[in-house]
């Protein structure tokens, strides 16, 4: 008994523990589901909704980025930028940057590969 | 548009080296700072940046501690550096600009078209008699009123425009050539003319339109004989003359009469033998007055050729600055005898001359003797052409 009194409190303090972190969870994250839904119905693009890159290429000469964050790196044969959902990494040869501002950048060159990494 | 914005303000290329590049290259981002045309080689980065741009720059490049270093500049700001700074270049250009706005409120030149019988220089004497010279302001000028002068000034004139085209007067007239003609004939009109004869001849063909004939075919007329009366009269019915009606004498009579002609061509002559020396003096003209560059060397005979060149600004406004060259080349006179070729050459060219007088005047030659005479190193023409010349009605006529 006294065991199932002690089995007993401890799932009870385990529960109130989980309900606690549920309503954190909802607390700090229940407006960005609550985003997504919205955005869902809405049917509002993702780089507006959520901020995520965009990227457009033409042809394998010119690539137009928005929405990135920063530039991580940049060489004559690979640029790699910073998102707020992941990062992407271009690599060609002879890049240069035609022109970039705090949201968008074109580069020319010759694209050979793109990758998209996971933001740690 | 942009790129225009950029050259006015002047922009640099620079490169920068070092292990934050891409830290250089977000904070300049954050921080406004605009770069573009960026190449990456060989671990270096160059791009290009605007002038006002650059000085911002120098705290990131502190923070990030990257080398920058400026390779080329670009732009107005750069174009004319030294001479932008120069005062007296200044103020060169700001008294040039002044003078070119000030001038071309004054009138600089007078074109005339289309006067033949009236000379530029009576047009010039006119608009001055008017107060109208060169150097005066332009928009004093009364157009109209001077038209309406100038029509007044000279009958013949039939049509007038004068307009302004910059800084010059243009003159369109268009004249009456007959005029002369008219007035003329209006002074005679209650008078009457007859046709008289020019010359010593026969009649060839005779054709009245106005006026008594007083010869016939085949006569052998004087100079001076009447050929066709200009008073016509008017009979009573027993044959007596009442009255007389006076016409000015109008027919074509053809006479054939004798023209001599005479004349002498020297065998020598003064030559004109350039000896290869020359010398150039250049001169500035302002306002009719002349500055002359002179070099050394005086030439007993010479020829002169003037070369002068006025500077006109945008076609419109002609500068009263005339610049100049004039040529010496010095000569000798030498007496010369024309050889045999020449000789003949000269005396065909007489009696060509002689002939083309012939035809210009309208007179057909029947017949020609020609005796060519030397005495004395001169050689005499002598020639004789019997010619047929039509009188028309208004020549030799006689009140």
């Amino acid at each position: 008994m006294g065991l199932d009194s002690d089995q007993g409190h401890s799932d009870k303090r385990s529960l109130e523990r989980c309900q606690r972190k549920n309503r954190r969870a909802m607390k700090h994250g229940g407006n960005a589901y609550e985003r997504d839904f919205l955005a869902d119905r809405l049917r509002i693009p993702d780089e507006i909704a959520k901020g995520t890159m965009r990227l457009t290429f033409t042809g394998n000469g010119l690539a137009y980025v928005e929405n990135y964050e920063r530039i991580l790196e940049y060489s004559e044969h690979g640029i790699r930028l910073l998102g707020k959902k992941g990062k992407i990494r271009l690599a060609g040869e002879k890049l240069r940057i035609e022109y970039y501002t705090c949201d968008d950048m074109m580069i020319k060159g010759i694209f050979r590969e793109f990758y998209w990494e996971e933001r740690d | 548009m942009t790129g225009l914005f950029r050259f006015l303000k002047g922009c640099l290329r620079i490169r920068f080296s070092g292990d934050s590049g891409e830290r250089l290259l977000n904070l300049c981002a954050i921080r406004g700072i605009e770069l573009w045309d960026l190449i990456c080689r060989d671990g270096m980065v160059y791009a290009w940046i605007r002038v006002d741009d650059f000085r911002k720059l120098r705290p990131i490049v502190r923070k990030t501690r990257v080398k920058v270093a400026v390779l080329e500049k670009d732009g107005l700001p750069f174009l004319f550096p030294r001479i932008m700074r120069q005062w007296s270049f200044l103020l060169g250009a700001l008294l040039a600009l002044v003078f070119w706005i000030a001038s071309s409120f004054f009138l600089w030149e007078i074109n005339c078209n289309g006067n033949v019988q009236i000379t530029k220089d009576q047009l010039l004497s006119f608009l001055k008699t008017h107060g109208i010279e060169i150097g005066d302001p332009i928009a004093e000028l009364d157009l109209s009123w001077l038209e309406r002068e100038l029509r007044k000034e000279f009958p013949q004139i039939i049509w007038t425009s004068m307009k302004r085209d910059g800084t010059r007067l243009i003159i369109d007239v268009k004249e009456n050539d007959l005029v002369e003609r008219e007035t003329q004939m209006n002074s005679t009109e209650k008078v009457g003319t007859n046709l008289v004869s020019s010359y010593d001849g026969k009649v060839v063909s005779l054709i009245v339109r106005e006026g008594v004939p007083k010869v016939k075919i085949g006569d052998t007329v004087t100079e001076g004989q009447v050929l066709v009366e200009g008073a016509i009269p008017i009979l009573a019915d027993d044959g007596s003359i009442r009255d007389y009606v006076f016409v000015n004498a109008d027919a074509d009579v053809c006479l054939e009469h004798l023209i001599k002609y005479t004349d002498s061509v020297e065998l020598t002559h003064l030559e004109k033998k350039y000896t290869g020396r020359e010398r150039k003096d250049y001169f500035v003209s302002f306002f009719g007055q002349r500055l002359m560059l002179k070099f050394q060397g005086i030439f007993h005979k010479e020829t002169e050729i003037m070369e002068t060149w006025s500077p006109a600004v945008f076609e419109k406004l002609e500068i009263p600055i005339i610049l100049g060259r004039i040529r010496h080349d010095e000569y000798l006179l030498v007496m010369e005898k024309y050889g045999k070729e020449e000789e003949e050459a000269l005396i065909s060219e007489k009696i060509m001359e002689i002939l083309e007088t012939f035809v210009e005047k309208g007179v057909q030659i029947v017949g020609k003797d020609v005796k060519i005479d030397t005495k004395d190193g001169v050689v005499y023409v002598y020639g004789e052409f019997v010619v047929q010349e039509t009188l028309h009605g208004n020549t030799g006529t006689e009140e």
